[in-house]
């Protein structure tokens, strides 16, 4: 009879750790599952405010805009059959001033991404440098430039947000008056794109 | 002794009682879970994932869109009066830039007739952004709005165009041979199939694509 009693407490007792373990196993399932989730969650709510922020502001400013100058054109002068337009406009070098003070701007690409959403003509202009004589590596001036109304074509050097010149055949630095740079940034092409 | 070894075999009987068990048990709860759910272990981690990326971003997405559209309708209708009184008043003449985003014919008839992809690749000298540069200012002198994109994997970085067409959306152009590619990340560059010079031997696979408009 004890020996009945002791068997029994032993199936009960592997009974019950062996239920533990499964649900043990249950529960870290389910909790990878719920960690992948939420994970994607917060990815899919950061990716999905940049991107509607990014698009929706491209979509409104490009309908306003065109609606904008579709008005001015029939209030006060001979209305212009436009209608399939992208609408994008050539700054005045004040505006491209005002585009300089936002701090937050500091690469090529931010300021092309500002640029397009807001309708500025902005292009991207590459400057390589002299392959080095070690590695035979080229460095990149990433640049923009703009096609002022009142100044002409300026080019812009984003980190530092100030105009800068450009010419093959001359280092960066000596031609912008900047201090020496630690490798030799003579420019060897520049393309321009729009 | 004997009642010794028979203690010790007992023991040893529902040790492996017990190891059998508990390893029976959570084989048979993650093998139902998985049969139920149809998938491998890491495939439901991965759909977990993807649902809840899915379910954030369309919702968020939808309400920073609205409030941006709102935002920049009224600062893009500004500027479109001010830019559209400066035509007609002649005080900013060519402010606003001919331009617009094609159907997919005008970009066929455009490629059929820009010669960019004539241009012969020479190491160093023309190459992939070359053909882009020329390819995007050809367009944007006939009107059409044009993209630099730019494509790098683990070893190799390309540069092709893209244009936003009117009736059959974003259209990835390698400018070297005017051929329509699909680029995706983590898919290899199919270089061969468009026609393209590839900058490298290894086929490894998109890690990033910037489209710079």
């Amino acid at each position: 009879m004890k020996g009945l009693l002791i068997s029994l407490a032993i199936v009960l007792l592997i009974t019950a750790v062996g239920l533990g373990a499964s649900a043990l196993v249950h529960i870290n399932l389910a909790n990878s599952l719920e960690s992948a989730r939420e994970t994607g969650f917060d990815e899919g709510d950061r990716d999905g405010y940049e991107r509607g922020l990014i698009e929706g502001s491209i979509a409104g400013y490009q309908e306003g805009s065109k609606r904008g100058y579709l008005t001015s054109n029939s209030l006060f002068g001979p209305s212009e059959n436009k209608e399939n337009f992208y609408f994008i406009y050539n700054p005045t070098y004040k505006e491209v001033q005002s585009i300089l003070e936002k701090d937050e701007l500091d690469s090529a690409q931010d300021m092309i991404d500002y640029a397009v959403i807001n309708g500025i003509r902005i292009a991207y202009v590459r400057c390589q440098t002299v392959p080095d004589e070690e590695k035979g590596k080229v460095r990149l001036y990433e640049l923009v430039g703009f096609e002022t109304v009142d100044n002409g074509f300026i080019i812009i050097e984003p980190e530092s947000r100030s105009e800068v010149e450009v010419k093959v055949g001359v280092s960066f630095s000596v031609l912008n008056r900047l201090p020496a740079a630690s490798h030799d940034d003579t420019i060897d092409k520049i393309t321009v794109i729009w | 002794m004997e009642s010794l070894k028979e203690y010790l075999i007992a023991i040893t009987k529902i040790l492996v009682g017990l190891v059998i068990l508990i390893g029976g048990l959570s084989a048979l709860d993650i093998f139902v879970y998985l049969s139920v759910t149809g998938s491998t272990f890491s495939e439901e981690v991965a759909h977990a994932f993807v649902d809840g990326y899915d379910q954030a971003y369309s919702s968020t997405y939808d309400t920073s869109y609205e409030a941006a559209y709102d935002r920049a309708y009224d600062k893009g209708y500004a500027k479109g009066f001010e830019i559209g009184l400066g035509r007609i008043y002649k005080d900013k003449v060519g402010r606003l830039v001919e331009i617009h985003n094609p159907t997919y014919s005008e970009l066929k008839e455009f490629l059929a007739a820009d010669e960019t992809n004539l241009n012969t690749y020479v190491v160093g000298e023309y190459v992939c952004y070359d053909y882009v540069a020329e390819l995007n200012n050809n367009a944007e002198a006939a009107g059409l709005r044009a993209a630099y994109v730019r494509i790098r994997s683990k070893n190799w970085a390309h540069a092709l165009a893209a244009f936003e067409t009117a009736d059959r959306g974003v259209i990835f152009i390698e400018p070297q041979s005017d051929k329509e590619v699909q680029i995706e990340i983590g898919e290899p560059y199919p270089w061969w199939q468009v026609g393209a010079a590839s900058p490298t031997r290894h086929q490894a696979e998109l890690t990033e694509i910037q489209i710079i408009w």
